[in-house]
């Protein structure tokens, strides 16, 4: 799990490494591919496409995990 | 899979899982007494306030979250407001519907818009995904239509106001601006996971945990 939009992680075998900070009036995406890698983008809230290109977060995560994401 | 909405907060699963062909809904918002066992239903209430609202071409194990805002709900007694893998979810009096979420917690189990302070009244737009299908409403479950997006969804992300929905599925990550109505492919690739967070302006991060992996299994 990471407190800080992945800046740093913890409670997992191997930790992923640091990505961007979420910052305020976006929307933050993650996904996870079929082949283990964890992604991360995200986009202007008024826009419809990523203001950043896609960038893997891990890209050997074992089968069956999930995200969540929080922002309240 | 059903879900009842009793008053005032009160709520039933009468079935854990989608696996009928039909999905009905509760149309009045002061249940009748009254046995409705002909039709399968193991609780006290009339049929008059349930209604077939869609026939599903493929049963199997849905999703239904909100899609969008706006809008008003043709009979304000009773509206869909969210759901799960375990059943739809009917609030059944006007208030936020981020509340009752969150004393859902358990049947909705599938992530929606995450909360951010603003107020979700008026929601009236939800997506229905089913394994090769995803439906749509914008009047609160009274028409349903098809939406377009690949076929192979494993989850749904959606987010409000801003009214973003991703679906991950079996041919890549998809986004959607328009409530479902159209998609354009964001991430190629099969996708089983997708998480979304909205920031609201002035945003802090929280003290607690922001992202989350898990694997269930573990």
């Amino acid at each position: 799990m990471s407190r800080d939009a992945g800046a740093s992680w913890s409670a997992l075998a191997a930790a992923p490494q640091p990505f961007v900070r979420l910052a305020a009036s976006v929307v933050g995406l993650m996904a996870i591919d079929d082949a283990g890698g964890l992604w991360y983008t995200h986009w202007a809230d008024d826009s419809s496409v990523p203001a950043v290109p896609w960038q893997t977060v891990v890209d050997d995560l074992p089968p069956a995990y999930d995200v969540h994401m929080f922002a309240d | 899979m059903w879900v009842l909405a009793q008053q005032p907060t009160g709520w039933a699963v009468l079935h854990d899982q989608l696996h009928g062909r039909d999905v009905w809904t509760v149309t009045t918002a002061a249940p009748a007494r009254g046995s409705v066992r002909r039709h399968g239903w193991p609780w006290p209430v009339s049929q008059r306030e349930w209604r077939r609202q869609l026939a599903t071409d493929e049963p199997g194990p849905g999703e239904c979250v909100r899609a969008r805002p706006g809008g008003r709900s043709p009979r304000p007694g009773a509206r869909l407001c969210g759901g799960g893998t375990a059943g739809l979810v009917y609030q059944h009096r006007r208030g936020r519907d981020l509340d009752v979420h969150r004393r859902r917690r358990g049947v909705c189990r599938r992530r929606r818009g995450q909360g951010n302070g603003r107020n979700y009244t008026g929601s009236s737009g939800f997506l229905l995904a089913a394994p090769d299908t995803l439906w749509r409403t914008g009047d609160a479950g009274q028409v349903w239509e098809r939406a377009t997006v690949p076929a192979g969804i494993r989850q749904l992300a959606v987010l409000q106001p801003a009214s973003h929905i991703f679906a991950a599925t079996a041919e890549g990550l998809y986004h959607s601006v328009d409530a479902g109505a159209t998609w354009v492919c964001s991430l190629a690739g099969a996708c089983h996971a997708v998480a979304a967070a909205l920031t609201a302006p002035g945003w802090r991060p929280p003290s607690g945990d922001l992202v989350r992996l898990w694997r269930p299994s573990l």
